[in-house]
């Protein structure tokens, strides 16, 4: 099964997000800030990343255009509980970056697995 | 006696500390409403041949939805940037503005620029920064009359860690338009008031009080600062800083 990483800071989202995956046969490898997940991306294994915008270390945003350069083809979904507070609209940041589809906090996670399915469809 | 007086518009850690407060806030709650809305969808599709239980689950996600929008509207509170951003480099906002100007400059006003040697990535719709550089520059010129002097533009980049030279704080690096006249300078009640709407030092009606109003608003909502440093009949220091767009 395909193969996705969760990269957010918040460890009960992640484990919701973990279980839903799950539940779907995703194969899920996590992360809990940029770095740590720069470090442990394995492009030949990641089929999809889904990653915070705003974290401590380095920030989604920066995470979207490295792993992008690491594996070109990579579906990335950037999710944020941020909307238009401070200094931009980090979301529409994420989209010109590059990022496939973008998730404003809290989204319906049916919504989110169905994306992901599109996505992989895409890529197959 | 010191005749040189400093005034920060939009510092974070007063005008907006209620914002900025509101807005982390929600940012941490829409994670948990997340959560809950998470496990909620994954309840009712498992209770999808029980509708007494299914209904429970549906109230759940009712009522993360109505969660949902007092969230956004804490962070609606917040100044919330133009649609119309994008990344910009400031030196070519900065280059377009003195385009504009320059055909209109009185022979006795000359014009220093300097440009920092690299792009500058700033987040912002270029039509509003153009508006607040005109604003400033306009200033900065009248301010000079007819006796005429120098009009200095400088932008740079201040690093990570580096002090702030206003505020002392030591926030992320910032990409910075330093905007400097020779001209007559303002009393410390006047700098006091300059931010204000409706506010004029111009008696003579050619000022509406409104460009500093909004150009302090304009740079707020990009996250930004306005500090002016002031010395009566030795002229004025705008320093424009914008927090820089994260290219890694």
């Amino acid at each position: 099964m395909p193969v996705v990483m969760i990269i957010d800071d918040d460890r009960d989202l992640r484990e919701m997000l973990r279980t839903a995956l799950l539940r779907k046969e995703y194969t899920v490898v996590e992360a809990d800030n940029g770095r740590e997940a720069l470090k442990n991306f394995k492009p030949g294994l990641t089929d999809l990343v889904i990653t915070d915008l705003l974290m401590p270390e380095e920030d989604g945003l920066k995470v979207i255009m490295m792993m992008r350069e690491l594996k070109k083809g990579i579906r990335v979904i950037a999710i944020s509980g941020g909307g238009k507070a401070g200094p931009g609209n980090y979301l529409e940041m994420a989209k010109a970056l590059g990022a496939d589809a973008v998730f404003s906090k809290p989204f319906a996670i049916n919504d989110l697995v169905t994306r992901i399915e599109e996505l992989l469809r895409i890529e197959q | 006696m010191h005749d040189e007086y400093d005034i920060l518009k939009n510092n974070p850690g007063e005008r907006t500390s209620v914002e900025v407060r509101a807005a982390g806030i929600a940012h941490d709650l829409n994670n948990v409403l997340t959560v809950i809305s998470g496990y909620a969808e994954m309840l009712r599709d498992d209770l999808a041949g029980n509708e007494s239980f299914k209904e429970n689950a549906e109230r759940i996600l009712s009522a993360v939805g109505r969660a949902k929008s007092l969230t956004g509207k804490l962070l609606e509170s917040g100044n919330s940037p133009s649609e119309n951003c994008t990344v910009v480099n400031l030196n070519d906002v900065v280059a377009e503005t003195l385009g504009f100007l320059r055909p209109s400059l009185p022979s006795e006003i000359s014009l220093i620029t300097g440009f920092h040697t690299e792009a500058i990535p700033v987040y912002a719709d270029p039509s509003e920064l153009l508006r607040v550089f005109l604003n400033i520059i306009r200033n900065a010129v009248q301010s000079m009359g007819e006796k005429g002097g120098t009009l200095s533009v400088q932008t740079s980049v201040r690093e990570d860690g580096e002090e702030h030279a206003v505020d002392g704080s030591r926030s992320g690096r910032c990409g910075i338009v330093a905007i400097t006249d020779t001209g007559c300078g303002m009393d410390p009640l006047t700098l006091k008031r300059i931010f204000e709407p409706y506010f004029t030092s111009r008696y003579d009606g050619t000022g509406t009080g409104i460009g500093l109003y909004v150009s302090g608003e304009i740079i707020s909502g990009l996250g930004g600062t306005i500090s002016v440093s002031s010395r009566e009949n030795e002229g004025s220091v705008f320093t424009v800083r914008l927090p820089l767009f994260n290219r890694g």
